[in-house]
């Protein structure tokens, strides 16, 4: 993927060396053929015989060879000044988009993810919300713009390497986004779907959030099927199962907040869902989600360690770290602080504060149950924690 | 069974102009939403096994979810439903899955489903078959 930084300094006398050369190659193929046409005539005058002439044919037909390659020629430099001018027109969009971003604090990252202003949470809660969306929006904006430049730029190179009569080296993740930026933006900004599989949905962000590598070890594309092959494992047994996952067939799962596009996360849940059965139906029991998708099991327990839970998600990579809310908090619950019964959270490390993290799958805007808003993230301090968590599930490296 | 393509059109008339009231009706309410590009009408085989032409989904972002008044939201979007001649759904509350979700039907059996988190949803499923499709109240 081409970065913030490589789209900004693009000019159009990036590809213009690659233009000459093309244009030289033309001039070449086009004077071999002149030139072996001239051959042919010759050797047709010369030597006027059957050999002769089989021999003239041949040299002509080289001919026709260089001057059936000037179309090609014209087809890859055509292709290079078009992919020329889109990258152009990204820049231009991504110079606009910047500058229109910047007068509300938001900054976009090399990997063009957009990122709230330092001071967002002292605005009021509608404008908190408003720079919330905005960034959302410039995320999608920004993030659309590098995949259509980078879109561009791989097809300027392969006509490059067209050219050069090479193959281009193989490099296919598939549809979706598997760099490390894509993957950790998929895991900030996940929405659970319709499924009901918040323990296995918020172990896998535990798991993925600081450690991509997880996810393309366990998430290969097959160009031959048009499939994701996902590794899950044998909830009792810890033996591997690949599971084929067809991006095209997806209904109903986790979604970027930000896009509403599927993203890795989409896929890994119905890998589940094929192999599991459908929470919706409550088909899916897995007791032990952390065996399913790392072949390990998770430690449980009631009474934490939180000494424990830093190094855990510390560790490099981390390990993961999710809690289990059990019953209602009761009535005055702080609403910045109310968790969701009956559900489980991703624990996302601690605050400057000491207070633990905790990331409702639902998504980072939260949602509703029974009329009443809950956040998407919620930071309790450990007093609170051991009331109102009632179970944490830690599976530490290595696995 | 194939639904012809001049029959997923009409479905398409029919049923759009409610989507596209309620996208009006919502951008005035809990706008600006950043709007998504509509899908072409289609048939489908829902996980649930049922065959449907599906009209939408439209989909706006950027729904301002702590600072919903529900019962005014529930309000907007019945308002529209009962100008289509479809029955008012029951109060958005929430779900399971932290999403505000309706489900209703016209008299004809054709499903309507609006569902609210980060972002706002809305669809009509109709079934390929002509006969009425179920909602989870009925």
């Amino acid at each position: 993927m081409l970065s913030l930084s490589s789209l900004l300094t693009f000019t159009d006398q990036h590809w213009n060396i690659f233009l000459l050369a093309v244009d030289a190659r033309k001039k070449q193929e086009t004077q071999a053929a002149v030139d072996l046409q001239t051959a042919a005539q010759n050797v047709r005058l010369a030597w006027n015989d059957a050999i002769g002439q089989a021999i003239a044919a041949a040299i002509e037909r080289r001919a026709q060879q260089h001057l059936e390659f000037v179309p090609i020629l014209d087809d890859v430099k055509q292709i290079i000044g078009d992919a020329t001018k889109q990258i152009v027109t990204c820049k231009d969009k991504m110079v606009m988009l910047i500058a229109s971003a910047v007068q509300d604090g938001i900054t976009i990252d090399n990997s063009g993810y957009a990122h709230m202003p330092a001071n967002w949470w002292q605005n009021t809660i509608p404008r908190m919300w408003e720079l919330y969306n905005r960034t959302l929006q410039v995320n999608a904006e920004s993030r659309t713009l590098l995949v259509q430049a980078t879109g561009y730029d791989n097809m300027a190179a392969a006509a490059i390497y067209r050219l050069m009569d090479r193959e281009l080296p193989y490099v296919d993740d598939g549809p979706l986004d598997l760099t490390d930026a894509g993957i950790s933006m998929a895991v900030e900004l996940n929405s659970q779907g319709g499924y009901g599989d918040c323990a296995v949905l918020s172990m896998l962000l535990s798991i993925a959030r600081d450690n991509p590598d997880f996810v393309r070890e366990h998430m290969k594309w097959d160009p031959a099927t048009g499939t994701y092959q996902v590794t899950l494992y044998d909830p009792n047994t810890g033996q591997p199962i690949v599971v084929s996952v067809d991006p095209n067939k997806l209904q109903g799962g986790a979604r970027s907040a930000g896009t509403g596009d599927p993203t890795w996360l989409s896929i890994y849940e119905q890998a589940l869902r094929q192999q599991f059965g459908d929470p919706a139906v409550g088909g899916q029991t897995l007791t032990n989600p952390a065996m399913a998708l790392t072949g390990k099991n998770a430690d449980y327990t009631s009474n934490p360690d939180f000494q424990d839970m830093r190094d855990t998600l510390n560790q490099r990579p981390p390990g993961a770290v999710t809690a289990g809310v059990y019953a209602d908090q009761g009535p005055g619950v702080d609403p910045s602080k109310r968790l969701v019964s009956g559900h489980a959270y991703s624990v996302a490390g601690f605050d400057a504060n000491g207070n633990i993290i905790l990331r409702n799958p639902w998504g980072p805007g939260g949602g509703y149950i029974d009329g009443t808003y809950y956040p998407g993230e919620v930071h309790l301090t450990p007093a609170e924690y051991q009331r109102w968590v009632g179970g944490t599930s830690t599976v530490r490296q290595p696995f | 069974m194939m639904v012809s393509q001049h029959r997923i059109d009409d479905l398409d008339a029919e049923y759009a102009p409610l989507l596209s009231d309620l996208q009006a009706a919502l951008e005035s309410e809990i706008g600006p939403l950043r709007w998504a590009d509509v899908p072409a009408p289609r048939q489908l085989t829902l996980i649930e096994g049922e065959d449907v032409v599906r009209v939408g989904p439209i989909s706006g972002f950027g729904v301002p979810l702590p600072v919903l008044d529900l019962q005014r939201l529930t309000e907007v979007v019945n308002d529209v439903l009962v100008k289509h001649e479809f029955e008012p759904g029951d109060p958005l509350t929430g779900s399971r899955t932290g999403h505000l979700i309706m489900m209703t039907k016209d008299a004809g059996g054709r499903r309507f489903t609006f569902m609210a988190k980060v972002s706002a949803e809305a669809w009509v499923d109709i079934a390929a078959d002509g006969s009425r499709l179920q909602i989870s109240a009925d």
